[in-house]
């Protein structure tokens, strides 16, 4: 299992980036992932459900029904837990290409 | 069974030959003819799939072509202008481990099992059990669970290398089934050496230490109850030789070799052990264990068994 210090899956990062701003059901996750990633990232059905059902077990997304309408909805909402993850994890990619960037810049005339 | 990447290409190929998958079975499927579609398959495991699992398939458009054994066949029709790549289900390494995970854990347990019976067998052999045909049923068994045990291991490790990241050389399939039969022929042989009484010798005397005068000869009665090749195994330490005979109702002395013309064993001075063959049909019989001088018998042994 994965604590909160290890980094994400990339299927995991991006279902909770995806969920940061509104609640969302699978097929809309998949097609957001695609687009935020610039198609480089998909989301298959096995890897969205085995994702999402360990996202709930650890308390960072819960699934909700939406009874809006005759159709009956089913979307994940992320949780505080779940922002915090999120966040930590950003500010370890961002530490990481800080790093890349500072080594980069002093080499760059070479 | 943990060949769901054949069998998928096998469904994929078949669907690509006009022929649509109606029901998957435990062994083969049922198909129909259908020219008009063409479908891309994927199995995927789950144990207890939920509501929200079949949904999470649904919504990218995999329909449920059935369920067996714990695997659910997902089918989505064929859009050539699509890369193959679409039509995965699992596209990230740890999920597709997870997914893994239950059938490694199964299989290494089975390992472990079929190691612990083969290594009963192994003891029971090492320490002697069974004479002639039980004896051979024994071996029979235990190269049949140790078979059993290899079979798990490689589909143990194959799974372990599909899971890293590698392929699968050896046809899981295979594997399964001939564990599967392997583990079969090793019961009905084990039910049979139950059944049939081959268990239980005959005679068995253990003794340790027995004194037999000359001019009067020990006695040990017995019963047959299905005639047949029995083996008789002696062993003692004797100070003077001994002779042993087999006597059926009628006081008649029975052969005890393979063309019946030795009608005793002698068991010499000193001597460890001896074992001939002896036919015996149904009846009682008499054995006769009887000494040149005054012998005492240490460690004797006795057997008469298949």
């Amino acid at each position: 299992m994965q604590t909160r210090s290890e980094p994400l899956t990339e299927s995991y990062y991006y279902i909770l980036l995806c969920l940061y701003g509104e609640p969302m059901h699978g097929y809309g996750i998949m097609q957001e992932t695609q687009r935020l990633s610039g198609g480089r990232v998909t989301v298959g059905s096995g890897t969205m459900y085995g994702a999402t059902g360990a996202m709930m077990k650890r308390g960072w997304i819960v699934e909700r029904e939406l009874a809006g309408g005759y159709e009956r909805k089913r979307v994940y909402e992320i949780t505080a837990a779940g922002r915090e993850a999120l966040i930590g994890e950003v500010e370890r990619l961002r530490l990481l290409t800080a790093g890349a960037d500072e080594v980069f810049n002093k080499n760059r005339t070479i | 069974m943990w060949e769901f990447e054949r069998e998928a290409a096998e469904l994929n190929r078949l669907s690509d030959e006009g022929w649509q998958l109606v029901k998957p079975r435990a062994f083969g499927f049922s198909l129909e003819r259908n020219d008009a579609v063409r479908y891309r398959y994927r199995l995927d495991r789950n144990q207890k799939p939920d509501d929200r699992y079949y949904a999470s398939f649904a919504e990218q458009g995999w329909e449920n072509a059935g369920r067996v054994n714990g695997w659910t066949y997902f089918r989505k029709p064929y859009d050539p202008a699509l890369p193959e790549s679409e039509y995965e289900i699992y596209t990230d390494a740890a999920s597709y481990a997870d997914m893994l995970k239950a059938g490694i854990k199964q299989s290494m347990w089975l390992m472990i099992v079929y190691a612990g019976i083969t290594l009963i067998y192994l003891m029971q052999l090492l320490f002697g059990a069974g004479h002639g045909t039980l004896h051979t049923l024994y071996i029979l068994d235990t190269a049949l669970f140790g078979l059993c045990m290899l079979m798990h291991f490689l589909n143990w490790w194959q799974l372990r290398r599909l899971r890293d990241g590698g392929r699968a050389p050896i046809n899981g399939a295979a594997i399964n089934i001939s564990a599967l039969i392997a583990c079969a022929a090793a019961v009905v042989i084990l039910v049979v050496t139950l059944v049939s009484g081959l268990q239980r010798p005959v005679l068995e005397t253990r003794m340790s230490s027995w004194s037999v005068d000359e001019g009067d000869p020990v006695e040990l009665y017995f019963d047959v109850t299905r005639g047949g090749r029995y083996c008789i195994e002696l062993s003692a330490t004797v100070e003077d030789s001994v002779t042993v005979w087999i006597e059926d109702e009628s006081g008649a002395h029975v052969g005890m070799s393979a063309d019946g013309d030795v009608d005793m064993l002698i068991l010499a001075a000193s001597s460890g052990e001896c074992s001939s063959t002896v036919r015996l049909e149904e009846g009682s019989y008499t054995l006769h264990v009887e000494s040149d001088g005054e012998a005492v018998l240490t460690q004797f042994y006795v057997c008469i068994d298949r």
